[in-house]
């Protein structure tokens, strides 16, 4: 080719399609995109360093700032590691189990919707966008019910749970998970049979099953592209085993595959549910460790043993034995994993955390090279990506 | 040496330890209450159960009641002892309150830690709980009756180590508390150390009430600047104010305890008063500009009236670098005059200590092994607290102690008080020196030759001897009391109490054969125009005070360094704000020859306070921290001399020009410091003017030193006001008689020096025939300075009003 004069354009960090504050320096050839480079960092609010200092209970709720969307599958990727770590795996009880299954689907529901959202109003059906936040606004409100907080719930706990679920909450789960097949019937009735949909995203961000591994791209994204990996099935943790799901797989490879995997896990997200809600029975939700677990309030206000125990606890922390742990677990978006390396004292000597959009975001100069700059847009949304997660 | 198996690891440990001491060998730490290792072991908390599985003892026991023997299987980890240890907790918790957010304790909660690590969470007990009515203690100790769970470590530290007898067990059975006889401050001056020793929240430090949790606090390790024991220290403090002490753990030296100067008299650091701005010329300037302008006008002295005309004076409470650093500048100066102690008496008998106390230095360690003790002109409790604190130990182990004194002197164990004038002193150490007896009196006679018997007998004797009431003469006459009593098989180890944390360190750096009372001599001449003085105060802290003042108006040049509102730093033409000793990292040389390193707590600065009622604080802005510009005198020293001024690269410096210091180079803060004995530059020679009280026309007056109020730094600092009282004089109870005074009168004391109201104490354990008066700072016996020469007075009973 002859010289080639390319032009270089930034788009972001502020930029209402980047999905949070990422910066995409586009090299054009007038518009298709001869290189894209992503920037990161712009989100970065330390939070592997500051886990350095905290201790175990306290980098609980720093994680639900990760992938924002998904809040509670955070926390559980955090406890799960941290139990592993303490030998603890064995010793959450079931309700507690079953509990965080039930709400890391509801997450997986609440953070594809937002997924949804997000791409079909950057792709410009605004309605969609208005749709799904309402259904959102359902997963909120229990969030709320259940943990106090809309988004960032710190829900989970080492051990356990860090209260029961309210009462009559169970129904209005129940209620949701009914209604929601036809809420996404709804938006396939909206975008599927969509031309101008289908022209945006078929054939857009096509990435090849070899290519997906190498980057180590995970979740949707790669079960797009025929691979049929899912750490629910393939590794799976807090009782993932003793339920009935379709792992979505697709080998369209591009937007569209990834579209229609998106709408189907949340289809079997909700059967999910429902066997959870069946499967939910009275019991403790807190492992029976008085060293690592926070005693129940009641215990703190009327017994000097549970004061004591809480003081301890929460001043000085536990001190897991030396070694080091990695759990990964199917967030939504991809595989995320916490690695912990502990030095015998309160806090984490490291924690590293195995971002799955981070990962997923190198596939995206792979997956729009070549493409239109209109077709950018279309790729970070249907990457999935959450700023937080990235630069942590 | 017996062998034991403890959870499968083999340790062999003295004769004598206990299993419990033996799996702590192992790095095993068993839950328990009750043992400590200064107090021994009770057995009263029945915590720390084992299993022995094999052996000459078998079955659950208290691994502190049990001596380690050959052949011994013990099993920590055992079901059954774990299980025990857990009903054993659940039980101490039947009555304890809920008080953790309320309670000090928490966070070095003894209780706290062993109810986690025992095992015990879940309550069954919902019985109602005991509670008592607590008592005030005093100024120090706050009590919370309720919180005791009848370890009796209280009992052991404060009655059996510490020798107090106002406190004691009340009750029996399952209603047991600790308390004083009647509500009152707690007498004994290592109380204070109910704080560390009680392993939950029954006493706390009630200065520091609520003030910080402890996580919160500032810690590094130091060493307590208030006498020349060197004891170690742990310093706390946040918010750039210190706000606590406590002991340091140091097996040689304090070992577990700390005096009560020691632990509450570090508010100096804050006191509102202290100078944190340089001076020059009487207008606020940089610390570079009046550093400069020291140097500068120094060397111009130097230049324009030859080296001996300024002279450099330290203290005792000024660390060795900043020391050795004075003695580099007074060397480039070619000045001859360099001296660490204002008060002649100290200085020279500190000079003849450390130039002859070689070998014989005996640690406090060391001094609780002796078998017979010599207490001969020294005060401990107010000379040097632990001290008294380990003789105590020397007797509770059998020893005897014979004390030979003008004062009422207390001591917290058995002693035998031999009551006589000062200038009787000397005649006595004659007498072990010589063994001639015909210069004492008939009623002295018995008592010497006895002593003499017993030292001979002695097989770890020490002679204990104080610089105020022996000056150097009797120092040196104490050395060679101890080197003639020395036989084959043992030497004769001896203790001199100086006067203050340095005073060893100064001995070792002062290059003067002259002592600071000729200095003054040469002021009044005019020969010494200019005084370089650091952390000193050579207007007060001197032999003859009301002389120094006169001379010292005379000097055209004072430089002052220094951390606390004396008069020097008031009058200095150059003042340089210094660092008190935990605000910075160095060393000091303790009566013995250790040398051991302090580091630094917290950085200078204004207290953060809460000053606005919950509004917003004042809108203030700055680049500086308020009130942090005092840096280490040891920093501002280099500087003037030029040199690197980060503290390894001084060490080294002055290990380099100065090899007796070679282990600066090397030392840290958490071992016991290495001895140093050297020669040293002994004082000329002079004319004694030890203090005489010889009956006459007129009383004579003994100035000495208290436990409170006579330290400058922990007479500034506020939660020891208390302890100071009001100017106090001692008579013998027939002296008083003679005089028409009676206990608690108020009289008038008149001297050359002015008069002062003073209460009257009487007893009968004292010389008769002189008045002692305590030194008391802040007061009108502000200028009778301890160590002096006696002093003529007139007591008139004060009339009633």
């Amino acid at each position: 080719m002859a010289n080639v004069e390319t032009m270089t354009i930034n788009m972001g960090p502020q930029h209402p399609s980047t999905h949070g504050v990422l910066q995409l320096v586009l090299e054009l050839d007038g518009e298709t995109v001869v290189k894209a480079t992503p920037h990161v960092g712009f989100l970065h609010r330390g939070i592997e360093k500051l886990s350095e200092h905290r201790t175990y209970h306290q980098i609980l709720p720093l994680t639900d700032r990760l992938d924002y969307l998904a809040p509670m599958h955070n926390n559980l990727g955090y406890v799960l590691a941290v139990e592993k770590l303490l030998g603890l795996t064995d010793a959450i009880p079931e309700r507690a189990q079953v509990v965080r299954v039930l709400l890391a689907e509801l997450t997986r529901i609440k953070s594809h919707l937002v997924w949804l959202a997000c791409h079909a109003l950057d792709i410009g059906a605004m309605t969609v966008f208005i749709y799904c936040f309402r259904e959102r606004e359902h997963v909120m409100d229990m969030y709320e019910k259940i943990s106090g907080a809309r988004m960032t719930s710190n829900y989970f706990r080492v051990g356990g749970l860090s209260a029961d679920l309210p009462v009559g909450i169970e129904q209005e789960m129940r209620d949701f998970v009914n209604d929601m097949p036809k809420h996404i019937e709804t938006y396939e009735g909206l975008l599927t049979g969509n031309i101008i949909w289908q022209k945006r995203i078929k054939d857009v961000g096509v990435i090849s099953a070899e290519d997906a591994i190498d980057l180590g791209v995970t979740g949707p994204c790669l079960r797009s592209s025929g691979v049929d990996w899912d750490l629910r099935r393939d590794q799976p943790y807090s009782g993932y085993e003793n339920y009935d799901f379709k792992v979505i797989v697709d080998d369209g490879c591009d937007t569209w595959a990834r579209y229609h995997a998106r709408l189907n896990e949340m289809r079997e997200s909700c059967k999910i549910v429902h066997q959870a809600l069946d499967k939910l029975k009275p019991g403790p939700i807190l492992a029976d460790a008085p060293k690592v677990c926070l005693p129940p309030k009641q215990d703190v206000v009327n017994s000097i043993e549970g004061l004591i125990h809480q003081f301890k606890i929460i001043t000085e922390g536990f001190k897991p034995e030396e070694g080091e742990i990695y759990v990964g677990v199917e967030n939504p978006k991809g595989e995320v994993g916490f690695y912990i390396n502990s030095d015998g004292s309160a806090c984490p000597k490291r924690m590293k955390i195995r971002s799955a959009s981070f990962v997923n975001l190198q596939a995206l100069p792979k997956m729009c090279e070549g493409s239109l700059i209109a077709d950018v847009v279309a790729v970070i949304g249907t990457l999935d990506i959450v700023l937080g997660e990235i630069d942590r | 040496m017996p062998k034991l198996i403890i959870d499968n690891r083999e340790v062999t440990v003295p004769e004598g330890t206990n299993v419990l001491e033996a799996a702590q060998a192992l790095d095993i730490v068993i839950p328990h209450f009750c043992y400590h290792e200064a107090l021994g072991a009770v057995g009263s908390c029945r915590l720390c159960a084992m299993n022995f599985l094999e052996g000459p003892v078998e079955g659950l026991q208290m691994a502190c009641m049990i001596k380690a023997e050959d052949g011994m299987v013990v099993s920590t980890v055992d079901e059954e002892a774990v299980e025990l240890r857990s009903h054993v907790i659940e039980w101490a918790m039947t009555n304890h309150p809920h008080d953790c957010p309320v309670c000090d304790e928490g966070g070095e909660c003894q209780l706290q830690d062993m109810t986690v690590a025992g095992g015990h969470s879940r309550r069954r007990f919902h019985g109602p709980k005991q509670t008592y009515i607590n008592q005030e203690l005093g100024p120090f100790i706050q009590q919370e009756k309720n919180r005791c769970i009848t370890c009796y470590r209280c009992i052991r530290t404060y009655r059996d180590y510490c020798g107090g007898t106002d406190f004691g067990t009340f009750g029996s059975r399952n209603r047991i508390c600790f308390g004083r006889f009647q509500d009152g401050r707690l007498e004994s001056p290592f109380s204070g150390n109910l704080v560390d020793a009680c392993p939950t929240g029954v006493f706390t430090n009630k200065v520091f009430r609520f003030k910080s949790r402890v996580w919160d606090l500032q810690e590094a390790p130091s060493i307590c600047p208030h006498c020349s024991l060197g004891c170690s220290t742990i310093p706390g403090g946040r918010y750039r104010e210190l706000q606590r002490v406590k002991p340091g753990i140091n097996r040689e030296t304090n070992g577990f305890f700390i005096c009560d100067r020691g632990r509450f008299g570090y508010d100096h650091v804050n006191h509102p008063e202290r100078p944190r701005q340089a001076r020059l010329d009487g207008q606020q300037a940089t610390v570079d500009a009046a550093l400069t302008a020291a140097a500068q006008r120094v060397r111009q002295m130097v230049e324009q009236h030859g080296p001996d005309s300024v002279a450099f004076v330290g203290s005792a409470r000024t660390s060795l670098e900043a020391g050795a650093l004075l003695a580099e500048w007074a060397k480039r100066t070619g000045s001859p005059h360099l001296l660490f102690e204002t008060h002649r008496e100290r200085d020279r008998a500190a000079r003849i200590l450390v130039d002859r106390l070689g070998d014989r230095a005996c640690s406090l360690a060391e001094l609780q092994q002796s078998d017979l003790l010599l207490l001969i002109g020294t005060d401990l409790i107010a000379e040097g607290p632990m001290a008294a604190l380990a003789v105590r130990q020397a007797v509770r182990a059998g020893a005897q102690v014979v004390v030979i004194d003008p004062r009422p002197i207390d001591l917290p164990c058995s002693c035998t008080h031999l009551p006589v004038g000062p200038e009787r002193l000397p005649v006595f150490l004659d007498t072990l020196v010589t063994r001639k007896t015909e210069a004492l009196t008939d009623a002295e006679r018995n008592p010497l030759q006895a002593l003499l018997e017993q030292l001979d007998a002695a097989k770890t004797p020490a002679l204990l001897g104080g610089a105020d009431l022996l000056g150097s003469r009797g120092i040196s006459r104490l050395l060679d009391a101890a080197v003639a009593l020395d036989n084959n098989e043992r030497p004769v180890r001896v203790v001199g109490l100086l006067g203050g944390a340095n005073s060893y360190g100064g001995a070792l750096l002062t290059r003067s054969p002259r002592d600071f009372d000729t200095l003054v001599d040469d002021i009044q001449e005019g020969a010494i125009k200019a005084l370089v003085c650091l952390e000193s105060d050579p207007y007060r802290e001197c032999f003859d005070p009301a002389r120094a003042q006169a001379a010292l108006g005379r000097l055209e040049l004072l430089v002052s360094f220094d951390c606390t509102p004396n008069l020097a730093a008031q009058r200095a033409d150059i003042f340089l704000p210094s660092r008190p000793v935990a605000e910075m990292a160095g060393s000091f040389i303790n009566n013995e020859g250790r040398l051991q390193a302090f580091e630094q707590v917290i950085e200078p600065g204004i207290s953060i306070r809460e000053t606005s009622s919950g509004d917003h604080p004042p809108r203030e802005f700055s680049l500086e921290t308020p009130g942090a510009l005092p840096r280490p005198a040891w920093q501002m020293l280099a500087q003037v001399l030029d040199l690197p001024g980060d503290l390894p690269a001084i060490r080294q410096q002055i290990a380099t020009a100065d090899e007796r210091f070679d282990a600066l180079t090397s030392l840290t803060a958490d071992e016991t410091g290495p001895r140093i004995t050297d020669p040293v530059v002994l004082p000329d020679t002079a004319p004694d003017e030890l203090p005489q009280c010889v009956p006459g026309e007129t009383l004579p007056l003994l100035p000495v030193q208290g436990f409170a109020g006579s330290d400058w730094l922990a007479h500034l600092s506020a939660p020891l006001q208390p302890l100071e009282g009001e100017p106090t004089i001692w008579l013998h109870c027939d002296l008083a008689v003679r005089l028409g005074l009676a206990e608690q009168d108020q009289a008038r004391l008149t001297t050359p020096l002015g008069h002062c109201h003073v209460t009257v104490r009487t007893s009968a354990r004292m010389a008769d025939n002189l008045v002692l008066v305590p030194h008391l700072w802040g007061t009108a016996l502000e200028g009778l300075v301890p160590g002096g020469r006696h002093i003529d007075c007139r007591l008139e009973k004060e009339v009633n009003l």
